[in-house]
């Protein structure tokens, strides 16, 4: 929470002295506004657990059994608005705000972007870009429940793609990328004998974009 | 830049896509541990007092007081003076958990076996007699052990803390590996019940708690074990002899003798047999309730029965008053709620009533279509209580073993007070 707080409190020192300069130079730096729809393609283990044979003197906590995995594909869906400014003809730098669905939670990405046109051949031609954001995915938005408590964690979403410029001045987006998000669940057995159940996730996603900008 | 973006893309590449979950959970478990039956032989011994960790049964007898300590040993108590107990000395004796005195001879199991002890000199307390192999199997604290007769070796199982890390399916619908616990029930609080019913015996026996799977009448010792009523000839303490062998269905969890009847507790019911025969106790009838944990205390014609919720079975936390003034046909006057009732005890219309963690109740029970509140202690758990005669009760709980003056049942008053020393 503290962490989303400041981050909130960024922004606002940002608007503050955005204001600012725009009063001394008016659109010196033009508002970017990059806004997609995701798909998170990527693969979950599905752990099988092999029973020792011994089952009834199975001792508890003294092995952890075989484990063997097959590999299972999901999807998640994704939203995305990066708004910044252009600070050079080539980059722009900004936040990014998002809503990502992933199994049974729901992560909302709070993160600094920065995107960088590496090639152009022409002014209206299309353009190879590419975007790192980085931030935090909080889980403010995730349905709340008493039993289990859902911390986010790291997020970093880095992504090359193509923007094609249409002729009133926007463009289209297309982005493929890769990203990356931790999240820690606790759960609350109000059990006498089930102390702590801490389950860390490591979520490494594909990431499919498509946009537009204005 | 071309190089740049080779980089990239190779870094994109050489990325997996795939999620990494893992489960670190810490858990409190029954672990098995076996060992040869020849140990639980050589394991006895007089040690000096040392302090209570996990009292389980208690029995008083003359000016002695002995608390079981769960399948370590007795902890032997002077108690001449009720308002500063003397610890003796400790009797260690492996897979202890029941206990019954008569004529200075102590009657206690060890896993398989009953062991007679004297103990005439509290200080010296010397083994006088053994029965082999006549407990198979055990149950307490939700904890069970049992022996495999072929290998002669003894499984039992000890709680112990457990933290491991398990990989998981990362919230996609599939289960994670099971918790284990080692397929034994759960329960912090100790079962049980009985009464400060005072059997008419030849010869002077003890008191026995009220979590008491062991009596004696007359010359015979009672053990209930789950199943089974077994009895015992102890005329001659030296040799205890096997007699009988009831059938109890499975459940039984204590008995309760008075006058010369047996009160058996299980977890479906009360069982009622007639003891006229001491040798061949005889069923006389079954009252039967929820599955629940059910202490049972009687006095005149009323039988005290409290069930409550926990391993035993799920049923409402109450008190029923069951007349018995029909031995083949008892029936049900009424039933009080209650907040979770353990152990309880009854003596001249005075009950009281043990409610685990929410304290200690006094009642009288003069009507039983009336019984009143006469003081509730708050702020200490109790499990298992004894009145001993008119202004001495017993009662013990996690917090430790405390007598209180019950002369006026309205103002309990302590007298005395043994901690309990939490081992970490």
């Amino acid at each position: 929470m503290k962490k989303i707080f400041s981050a909130l409190g960024l922004i606002m020192i940002l608007w503050n002295q955005v204001g600012m300069a725009q009063k001394t130079k008016i659109f010196k730096y033009p508002f970017v506004n990059q806004t997609e729809f995701g798909l998170l393609p990527g693969r979950v283990k599905e752990i099988t657990y092999n029973y020792p044979y011994y089952y009834y003197n199975y001792a508890p906590g003294t092995m952890v059994p075989e484990q063997s995995y097959t590999t299972k594909n999901v999807a998640s869906l994704s939203l995305q608005t990066f708004n910044g400014f252009r600070i050079r003809k080539n980059t722009s730098l900004g936040l990014t705000l998002g809503l990502d669905s992933y199994a049974s939670v729901l992560v909302s990405p709070l993160a600094f972007g920065i995107r960088q046109v590496m090639i152009e051949k022409s002014e209206k031609g299309a353009k190879l870009q590419l975007g790192i954001d980085a931030g935090y995915g909080s889980t403010v938005f995730n349905p709340k429940n008493s039993f289990n408590k859902t911390n986010g964690g790291v997020m970093l979403n880095p992504a090359v793609g193509f923007i094609f410029p249409t002729k009133n001045g926007s463009a289209w987006l297309v982005n493929f990328g890769f990203k990356y998000q931790y999240l820690e669940i606790n759960t609350n057995n109000n059990e006498e004998y089930y102390y702590n159940v801490t389950e860390t996730r490591n979520l490494n996603r594909m990431q499919i974009r498509l946009g537009f900008e204005f | 830049m071309k190089k740049l973006i080779v980089i990239l893309i190779a870094g994109l590449a050489s990325w997996s896509c795939t999620d990494n979950c893992r489960q670190t959970r810490t858990y409190r478990a029954t672990v098995p541990y076996s060992f040869g039956q020849e140990q639980i032989r050589t394991g006895i011994g007089v040690e000096s007092p040392r302090d209570l960790e996990n009292p389980g049964k208690i029995y008083a007898y003359g000016n002695y007081l002995l608390i079981g300590e769960t399948k370590k040993g007795i902890h032997i108590i002077d108690n001449s003076n009720p308002s500063s107990p003397k610890k003796l000395s400790f009797l260690k004796i492996p897979g202890v958990i029941d206990m019954a005195i008569k004529d200075n001879v102590l009657y206690t199991d060890s896993y398989t076996d009953l062991v007679a002890f004297d103990i005439s000199n509290p200080t010296a307390i010397k083994e006088i007699g053994r029965r082999m192999n006549v407990f198979n199997y055990g149950l307490v604290d939700g904890v069970s052990w049992y022996y495999d007769p072929y290998s002669k070796i003894i499984t039992d199982y000890e709680i112990k803390t457990i933290t491991e890390t398990i990989s998981t399916n990362c919230g996609e619908n599939n289960p994670v590996w099971p918790i284990y616990r080692g397929g034994v029930y759960y329960e912090s609080a100790k079962d049980a019940f009985n009464s400060s019913g005072t059997p008419s015996a030849n010869g002077t026996s003890g008191t026995g708690g009220s979590m008491a799977r062991f009596t004696i009448y007359d010359k015979y010792l009672y053990a209930a074990t789950q199943s089974d009523l077994l009895v015992f000839d102890i005329s001659t303490a030296e040799k205890p002899d096997s007699v009988n062998k009831v059938n109890l269905g499975w459940g039984a969890e204590t008995i309760f003798p008075y006058k010369d009847k047996l009160f058996i507790g299980s977890n479906t019911g009360m069982y009622i047999f007639d003891n006229s025969n001491p040798a061949k106790p005889i069923r006389q009838s079954i009252f039967q309730h929820a599955r629940a944990c059910d202490p049972v205390v009687v006095e005149g014609d009323n039988a005290y029965v409290t069930l409550r919720q926990g391993w035993c079975g799920q049923s409402p936390n109450q008190l029923d008053i069951v007349n018995i003034s029909s031995l083949t046909n008892p029936f049900l006057i009424k039933s009080y709620t209650m907040d979770n009732p353990h152990g309880l005890s009854v003596l001249s219309n005075k009950l009281t009533l043990c409610e685990g963690k929410y304290g200690l109740k006094s009642y009288n029970v003069a009507d039983p279509n009336d019984i009143k509140l006469l003081q509730h202690i708050k702020g200490i758990n109790a499990f298992d209580v004894i009145q001993l005669g008119n202004n001495l009760l017993l009662m013990i709980g996690d917090d430790g073993f405390f007598q209180y003056d019950n002369s006026d049942p309205k103002n309990l008053k302590l007298l005395s007070k043994i901690e309990v020393v939490t081992k970490k």
